[in-house]
């Protein structure tokens, strides 16, 4: 009788940690169900703002395009219609006429400069035949004129984009932009290199400064400019990779899938 | 029938499996989660380093109850220190984990109050001969409660890390199923143990303390793994 209580407490001990031990199994797996169910939330709620952002780029460069072309097109030819009519006034040669005449047209043709420069700067591409490389060397070209920093692009046996849709090149024109921009701004450069070269699946760009480099990681996260870059690289499904083990100078690697 | 086979034959060759394995060998595995925390120790938290404590206190307590032991002198006074430092220093461990500062502020009095019990017991009720199941037992269901309050507490928090990557689950589930395990073998130790004085016959309550040993193993294994989990992030 008394050897039973021995055995009662044993099985007591034992059924007690069984039951434990399946609690402790179900709040395991109730709690990993419950983080499995967070994380999937988390990534969709990434991926709804990838595609908010995504709208978001589209509107802006179908706006921007639309003001672009209104500018180019219905500014610009009204300009250009202004600079006739002046030139087809005052036939009489008065000296302070002339004068005036000359002093108009030299500012038209300056309005008709700007419209034009804004216009390709909210739209690149509206030109029939230029197309992204050629907006990439005028932008090159006028770095090497107006920054003061000596700027080299290389499209290496690349003589279009056209294996990348319009979005994408649109996508790429606004990275190589913001790129330079930086590189103007924060990186005390005196050169800079683009190099593309074509892959048989993508289009590599290497996109290399002499400057200050970048900072040691920034505790407020990346800026504007550096998430509406991210943001691009999404839309164009690239894969980025910056060097951050230089001691100085800026790398990033850019490959664009086509 | 192998077990009995293999008990039978160390019993033949003088060594007693029951007292080698609750005498010495589990109470000297309370090294392994030592071992194991002293390479995290500069980067371990404060409540692990006081878990830490209390597995070293728990390594010495366990090694003079060994040497008393040898000495074939009744070590079951070591019973009251062990609940009293365990106590303390356990209770410590969970106000470090306690978010609420009601809680914090009941086991700073607990703190206070149990130890005295402990005393207090000793004196009047369970003197150093016999167990102090009372303390024990107590113990044992402040621990449950708050490991159970801990657990509800975090569940109302935003959990960010994987249950079996969190150190301190694999502590608090040592600590749950031994305590909870162990309970009803707290409460019955008195008896079991004038049972057995009363019929010279200490083979039964061997085995079950054995299986209170293999409790204190898995706690001790718990610990290790979670010891094993900490990180600096």
């Amino acid at each position: 009788m008394k050897e039973n209580i021995y055995i009662l407490i044993v099985l007591l001990m034992l059924g007690v940690f069984l039951v434990v031990f399946m609690m402790i199994l179900l709040n395991v797996k109730n709690q990993n169900k419950i983080l499995s169910q967070k994380r999937k939330m988390a990534e969709a709620e990434i991926e709804h703002q990838k595609a908010l952002t995504h709208t978001l780029i589209v509107s802006q460069e179908a706006e921007r395009k639309r003001i672009g072309m209104d500018l180019h097109d219905e500014v610009g030819t009204a300009l250009s219609a202004l600079r006739m009519f002046i030139e087809q006034m005052f036939p009489e040669e008065q000296e302070y006429l002339l004068e005036l005449k000359k002093e108009s047209k030299i500012k038209i043709d300056n309005i008709v400069h700007n419209v034009r420069r804004i216009s390709h700067n909210l739209s690149p591409f509206l030109k029939g035949a230029y197309e992204l490389k050629d907006a990439l060397e005028d932008i090159v070209n006028s770095i090497d004129a107006t920054a003061g920093i000596k700027a080299n692009i290389d499209f290496d046996d690349i003589t279009d984009f056209n294996c990348l849709n319009e979005e994408t090149q649109l996508a790429l024109y606004r990275v190589i932009c913001e790129l330079i921009n930086n590189t103007i701004k924060h990186a005390v450069a005196s050169e800079l290199n683009i190099v593309f070269r074509r892959a048989s699946a993508f289009i590599e760009v290497v996109y290399t400064d002499n400057g200050i480099g970048l900072p040691v990681l920034r505790s407020d996260g990346n800026g504007i400019g550096m998430m509406n870059m991210e943001s691009r690289m999404d839309m164009m499904n690239a894969v980025c990779k910056i060097d951050r083990q230089r001691i100085s100078g800026f790398r990033m690697d850019i490959q664009i899938p086509f | 029938m192998l077990f009995a086979n293999f008990q039978f034959v160390l019993e033949y060759i003088g060594i007693n499996f029951y007292k080698i394995y609750t005498a010495y060998f589990v109470p000297l595995c309370v090294l392994i989660p030592i071992i194991i925390f002293i390479p995290k120790y500069k980067i371990a938290v404060t409540e692990y380093k006081i878990l830490f404590g209390y597995l070293i206190i728990s390594a010495c307590i366990n090694v003079a109850g060994i040497v008393i032991g040898l000495r074939h002198q009744s070590n079951l006074w070591l019973f009251h220190v062990d609940t009293v430092a365990e106590s303390v220093l356990l209770l410590f461990f969970f106000q470090k984990l306690a978010n609420n500062s009601t809680v914090k502020k009941i086991i700073a009095v607990l703190l206070l109050l149990f130890p005295l019990a402990c005393i207090v017991n000793l004196l009047l009720f369970q003197a150093g001969s016999k167990i102090n199941t009372y303390p024990r037992a107590a113990e044992s269901v402040l621990f449950i409660l708050l490991t159970i309050y801990y657990w509800l507490q975090r569940s109302y928090e935003t959990e960010t890390m994987e249950w079996l990557q969190h150190p301190v689950n694999w502590i608090l589930s040592g600590m749950l199923l031994y305590f909870s395990s162990s309970f009803c073998l707290f409460v019955f130790s008195n008896y079991l143990l004038d049972d057995a004085m009363s019929r010279h016959d200490f083979n039964l309550l061997r085995a079950v303390w054995s299986v209170h040993a293999t409790l204190l193993l898995i706690m001790y294994m718990l610990f290790s793994v979670g010891f094993k989990k900490i990180t600096d992030k």
